[in-house]
This record gives C-alpha cells, structure tokens and sequence, in this order.
C-alpha cells in the first residue's frame, strides 16, 4: 500500500492513462525494431530467389502450431482483462496464468522445432536467410519470455486485489507480441 | 479505464456482446480460419493468391486483434496514429533501402554478394551434401571477398577446369570475365578500364588504364597478364583466390577494351607461367598454385565439412 497515490491511472495529461500510455510507446517502439528487421528481411528476400531453397525446410506444422497457441493465448490475455474490469480477481489470475501457458506452449513447441533443424544442421550461420529466421523468432522469443515473467508478476498482484489496471496493460503487450508472430509466420514458413 | 457501462452505441446490436466473452471468442474463431485459409492457400500453388492468403490475411489478422482484443476501435485515435507513425517510418526504411539493394553496383559500391554464385554453391552442395553451404556462408561472411566463386577453388586444385584451355580466348570467357571484373576490379580499374575507379582517387600510381597500349609493366601477352593478376604488381594485390577459370577470364576481358589483340602468347609463353597448351588442362601443377595460407584455409574448410556442416569455419 503506498501512500502517495499511483500515477499510472489517476494522472494523465493526454486524456489516456499513464500506465496505458507507457505501453503504446514501448509497442511503438517495438514496431520499428520489429518492422526493420523483417523489412530488412523482405528486401534480402526479394533481391535473392535463392533463398526460396533455404525456406522450403522451415516447418510448417510447428509455425501453425504456435499460431494458433499465440492467438489463443490473446484470447486469454483479453478474458483476463474483462475480467480484471468486473474485479474479478479470480477468474482473472486464472485467464492470466492460462495465457503464461500459452506461452509456455509456445516456447516448448519451439524448442523442438529449433533442435530438430540445428540437428539437421540448419544452423544460425548456415546462410543469410537462416540469420535472419533465428534472429527473429529469437528475439520474438525473447519477447516471450519477458512477457510471461511480467505477466506471473502482475497476476501474483492480482491476486492480491492490487493494480487490476496493468492487467489491460500487459494484454495489450502480449497482443502486439502475437501480431508481430502473425507477420513472422508467412514471412518465415509460408513464404517458400 | 474502459468499462462497460460506458458504451451507448449507436450502432445498434447487443451492446453488452460487444464486450462479452462470446464476441471475443467469435473474434478468436474468425481468427482461426483465416489461419487455416493462410496455410491452405499456398498448397493451390498460384503464386499470387499465396501472396493475398498469406500476406493478406496476417494484415486483417493483425487488424483485428488490434481493433477487437486491443480495443483500438474504442480507444482514443491518437493512440492509432502513433503506431500508424511508427510503421510510416519502417516504409521510409525499407523504400529508401530497397532500390539499392536490387542494384548489382552504386556511384561508390559494388555488390560482393554474388547470387549466381550463391544459386552454384546451391548446386554444389546439393550434390556434395550439405557442406557447400558452408563455402557460400564463407562467401557471404568474408568482407572483403574477392572470390565470386569460393566453391571452385576447391575443384581447381584438383585440376578440373570448367573451360577447356581457358588460356585461349572464347565469348564466354570474355563474358564470364565482364562480371568478374565488375565485382573484383572495377573499384580501381574503373568500368571501362581506365584505371579512374572510385578507389583510384587514393592511389599513386594510378591502376593500369587497359584502354591504352602502352605502361603494362609486365606486358599485354594473355600469359603476362594472368601472372600479374595472380601475383599482384605494387599497389595491386594478388588475385590469386580467383579460380584459374576466373582469372583467364578477367584477362580475355581485358584484353578486348584496348587494342590488345596483337599481343599473344608463343609455346614459351605459356610455359613460362607452367602451362603445357598441349593439354587441356594445361598439364595441371603449376597454374592451380594458390598462396599458402589460402591454402591452409581450404584445407580447414574441407575438413570441417568432412566432419559435420555445423563445424564449418566461420
């Protein structure tokens, strides 16, 4: 309990609260990271059709996979957040900590698709396009994870009837997380 | 903070749904199948819908999570139009870098990363196994490349030639050395010869004019001008991790900006710089030497691959 009042949702001098505010400048952030590397990505792409051989080993099946586990965690990530709204700490540690499990999901998927492909030695140095793809999903990955950690942190509050607002807050990151892998899909696993 | 309370809308249906768990699920459904159709699309195989499946569908995909889970829809439009800014910049990004990346050279630049020989290593490796990849990371990795064919070095030092007696002149050896001469000798040799390459301003003397019949210092016999292009004269470098193939090509190209053509090689000549003309190959030894430490390199290469891919030098 502290004692001076918190200013990320009384104060606000753009009619947005703070908290909410602080997020949109990390995502916009986050967009221009995001969208140099795979711009960067789509121009290589295009100059070079060789990479149309290396792409052909992604796996397809591993990249829907966690699609749609994404998805259905932003599902859950925007349950929690209506539920937040209601006071529902409850149901709203729940939704959270299922979409931690998404993420879990996730990252569990992807560790068996990376291992697989560095056995069969596609490697991060094997070639540009290889650069590219672990660098990307990596540091999406990285991301993840991140995310996951703040998310147990905010629903431990929330569990204790604390800071119900950064529930909208660390939805809306993890929304931005799975529109940013709604992109790296096709240009990584479709894109053949 | 948005509440449901505070929603009138007029546009008519169930206000509470809007907010409710069966709208966001609806939105997930939605979802759901355009992920399907993006997966199912390039399996038609016409390319174009691969591009609207695929691509089309992450936009409105990314739309709607924006609009539906994110609340864009209801939120306040400044918040829109930042992110709106941030991806104006990301197309400034990529329209103003992308031209020059489909450019094979610039007023001050060349492209060192050559796709024909990416797509050849290609080749290669898909019959040598996977270790020719690692001769094209090489390829791409190393600054200041100045090979356009890393794998054919490896198949020169067995002697196997892809022309036969590449020491006499062919259109497509000429043609073959126009492209190697753009990559590796244009900076200083300039496009037509001149020796008034863009790296030229920075030297003294100035790089042999190939236009001009006289200042060869080694002479303009075909034999003269492999020596110096695979031992280097005073500011010039060895090119001598260009493949013999790569080298005679460069010399016939060269030979055609000038009036060269007068020049040519005796038997003698061409023993000189170890060729036996009798053969096809010319006999192999002498012309396939390459300065040790390349040497060492290749020997590194090639037995990293003959281990695993993974292990191939960087």
């Amino acid at each position: 309990m502290s004692f001076q009042r918190p200013m990320a949702t009384e104060r606000s001098a753009t009619g947005i609260s703070t908290c909410k505010l602080g997020v949109y400048w990390v995502i916009g952030s986050e967009i221009v990271i995001f969208g140099g590397l795979l711009a960067a990505y789509v121009m290589f792409r295009l100059a070079h059709g060789s990479w149309a051989h290396e792409s052909a080993h992604t796996n397809v099946v591993a990249g829907g996979t966690n699609t749609l586990v994404l998805l259905t965690s932003s599902l859950f990530a925007v349950l929690a957040h209506q539920a937040a709204e209601r006071k529902d700490t409850e149901s709203a540690f729940k939704f959270l900590w299922c979409t931690i499990g998404g993420a879990l999901t996730f990252l569990l998927i992807k560790s068996f698709e990376w291992g697989g492909e560095i056995h069969h030695g596609l490697t991060i140095h094997k070639s540009l396009f290889w650069a590219f793809y672990y660098t990307a999903a990596g540091i999406h990955a990285a991301h993840v994870i991140c995310g996951a950690i703040i998310m147990a942190i905010i629903a431990a509050d929330v569990k204790k009837h604390k800071d119900l607002q950064r529930v909208e807050a660390i939805g809306l990151y993890w929304h931005f997380v799975d529109i940013v892998w709604i992109f790296l899909f096709p240009l990584l696993y479709i894109a053949k | 903070m948005e509440s449901k309370d505070s929603h009138n809308q007029p546009d008519g249906g169930s206000h509470h749904e809007s907010h409710g768990t069966s709208h966001y699920i609806k939105i997930w459904a939605i979802l759901t199948v355009l992920l399907g159709l993006s997966i199912c699309g390039p399996m038609v195989g016409i390319r174009w819908l691969t591009l609207v499946t695929a691509f089309g569908i992450a936009i409105v995909k990314a739309l709607m999570v924006a609009r539906e889970f994110m609340h864009l829809k209801i939120e306040k439009r400044i918040v829109s139009y930042v992110l709106l800014s941030m991806l104006i910049l990301v197309s400034i990004f990529f329209f103003g870098v992308a031209p020059d990346v489909m450019k094979g050279e610039g007023q001050q630049w060349v492209k060192k990363y050559d796709e024909a020989a990416a797509e050849a290593a290609e080749e290669a490796a898909s019959e040598h196994g996977e270790g020719g990849e690692a001769a094209a990371v090489a390829t791409n990795a190393e600054p200041t490349s100045d090979s356009v064919a890393e794998p054919a070095p490896a198949a020169q030092a067995s002697g196997r030639s892809k022309f036969s007696k590449p020491w006499v002149a062919t259109p497509e050896l000429v043609a073959n050395g126009k492209q190697v001469f753009q990559v590796n000798c244009q900076t200083c040799h300039g496009p037509e010869g001149k020796g008034n390459g863009p790296a030229s301003t920075a030297l003294n003397p100035k790089p042999r004019n190939f236009t001009a019949a006289t200042g060869w210092k080694q002479g303009r016999k075909p034999s003269q001008i492999f020596h110096t292009i695979s031992t280097g004269l005073g500011g010039m470098p060895s090119f001598a991790s260009l493949s013999t193939d790569d080298r005679w090509s460069v010399v016939h190209y060269v030979r055609t900006l000038g009036p060269h053509a007068g020049e040519k090689d005796t038997v003698a000549d061409l023993k000189k710089i170890g060729i036996d003309p009798s053969k096809d190959n010319g006999g192999g030894s002498a012309d396939q030497v390459i300065p040790i430490d390349l040497a060492i390199d290749r020997l590194a290469l090639e037995s990293a691959q003959g281990d695993s891919p993974k292990k191939a030098k960087k």
